[in-house]
């Protein structure tokens, strides 16, 4: 009941920070109903800065992205996980993401987009926490929905998946009675803090994004709630630097690295397809 | 006598014969964005189309003034498609569009840079340089806006089957 409430005051809270602010849909710890351009390219490379509350040590994790706009309404993304995890450091798995956007709204200034996302990953980490978490840690599946509500520079966004993991492989097992199901949802807003007024295409953008991360365990019945907070630097409208810091608001599961910073590089190349 | 009648009757076709109109730029405005980097998505779309020669940006309104290599050559498809292939919607096209004694009435359809136009809302009257067509399509015009003017069937075709652009005169 408290982490309900506390969830509830937190979307107020949230949504009352929305109310103030001009916001981008950049979001850095969740993708937007938007898609990229179709026949363009990003390159991205996001490095996680977790400390590691089992080993005291600090888990770093580095995920190169290569994102395709394979069409005006369908992306996909393939990365790669590398993680020093056990002392080296040392690739560790991979995955594609796809989102189609299927229903969308435009009007001057705004927009309402829906999209269906879907995620398969590998991993061969050693499993040492109860989240599942498919983007870093875990082997699995996701499907999910995301709607974003754009206003006059001011953005909502939140999502819902569903999230399956099996074993990492033969040497790297779920352990038994552990939860291989979950469902994560997000609730996401930036602010744009300048330039006030565009003028051109040169001048950087610097956006503050504030974003709610949860994770129910089906059956376990275990739940977190995490608050991410980054900012970003957009330079000549083609190019994205996003430092965030992640921490825990609550969580009744265990978990190994539930704060840290990360850091991420970003560039779009235009229309190279 | 007569060869005088023969010279006027010339000179009311040359009259006739030397009305023309040609699409000189145009002037697009994007709906469903704010950011930069949207907006810029956008520009790169545009500028790759073959026939434009150069887009001005004005990011605020989210509009791009578009010129052309060669005004025979403009397509309004190809516009359309920069934009949604960027992730977006035209909300707004304006053809700066040059008319020389050009006759224009309601319900009629004119040649221009080789496409049809169907104009809608106007007056009979004879156009005399630069003025503005305003498409009045859905693709090309929020709900909002086209309420403003009379509807328009989106199945009308040109004689030889082409497609019909429904535009209306704005005031200069």
């Amino acid at each position: 009941m408290r982490h309900i409430l506390s969830r509830i005051s937190l979307t107020g809270m949230l949504i009352c920070f929305l109310s103030l602010t001009r916001a981008q849909e950049l979001f850095v710890y969740t993708e937007p109903a938007s898609n990229m351009p179709a026949k363009s390219v990003g390159l991205r490379a996001s490095n996680w800065l977790m400390p590691d509350n089992q080993t005291h040590t600090i888990n770093y994790q580095f995920i190169p992205e290569v994102m395709v706009g394979a069409g005006r309404k369908l992306m996909i993304h393939a990365d790669g996980f590398f993680s020093n995890q056990n002392g080296h450091f040392h690739a560790v798995g991979g995955g594609t993401y796809l989102k189609y956007r299927f229903y969308s709204s435009d009007q001057v200034n705004r927009h309402f987009r829906l999209a269906a996302f879907g995620r398969l990953s590998l991993n061969n980490s050693a499993i040492t926490q109860e989240e599942i978490d498919l983007s870093r840690f875990n082997t699995g599946w996701a499907l999910g929905i995301v709607g974003t509500q754009l206003l006059h520079k001011q953005a909502i966004s939140a999502s819902v998946s569903y999230n399956r993991d099996y074993n990492n492989g033969a040497e790297n097992k779920i352990p038994p009675g552990q939860a291989d199901q979950a469902v994560n949802y997000t609730l996401s807003t930036g602010r744009l803090i300048f330039p006030r007024n565009y003028e051109n295409y040169r001048q950087t953008n610097l956006n503050l994004m504030v974003e709610l991360l949860g994770q129910d365990l089906v059956h376990s019945g275990g739940s977190y709630l995490d608050l991410a907070s980054a900012v970003q630097f957009i330079f000549n409208s083609q190019t994205r630097v996003d430092i965030g810091y992640k921490f825990q608001l609550y969580s009744t599961m265990q978990r190994t690295t539930p704060n840290g910073f990360m850091i991420r590089f970003e560039h779009l190349l235009f229309n190279v397809l | 006598m007569k060869s005088l009648f023969i010279y006027l009757f010339a000179g009311l076709l040359f009259i006739q014969n030397s009305s023309s109109a040609q699409v000189q730029s145009v002037s697009l405005q994007a709906g469903g964005l704010t950011c930069s980097m949207c907006s810029r998505a956008i520009y790169k779309s545009l500028k790759k189309i073959p026939e434009v020669s150069a887009v001005k940006e004005d990011i605020a309104h989210s509009t791009y003034h578009i010129q052309f290599k060669n005004p025979d050559q403009i397509s309004i498809s190809a516009l359309r498609k920069a934009v949604e292939d960027a992730g977006f919607s035209v909300v707004r096209l304006e053809l700066k569009t040059k008319f020389d004694h050009q006759e224009v009435r309601n319900d009629s359809t004119l040649r221009i840079n080789d496409q049809t136009f169907w104009f809608v809302g106007i007056h009979p009257q004879s156009l005399d340089g630069e003025k503005s067509l305003l498409l009045i399509d859905k693709e090309f015009l929020l709900e909002k806006d086209r309420k403003k003017y009379p509807a328009v069937a989106a199945e009308d075709k040109a004689s030889g089957g082409d497609k019909v652009y429904h535009v209306t005169l704005l005031a200069s």
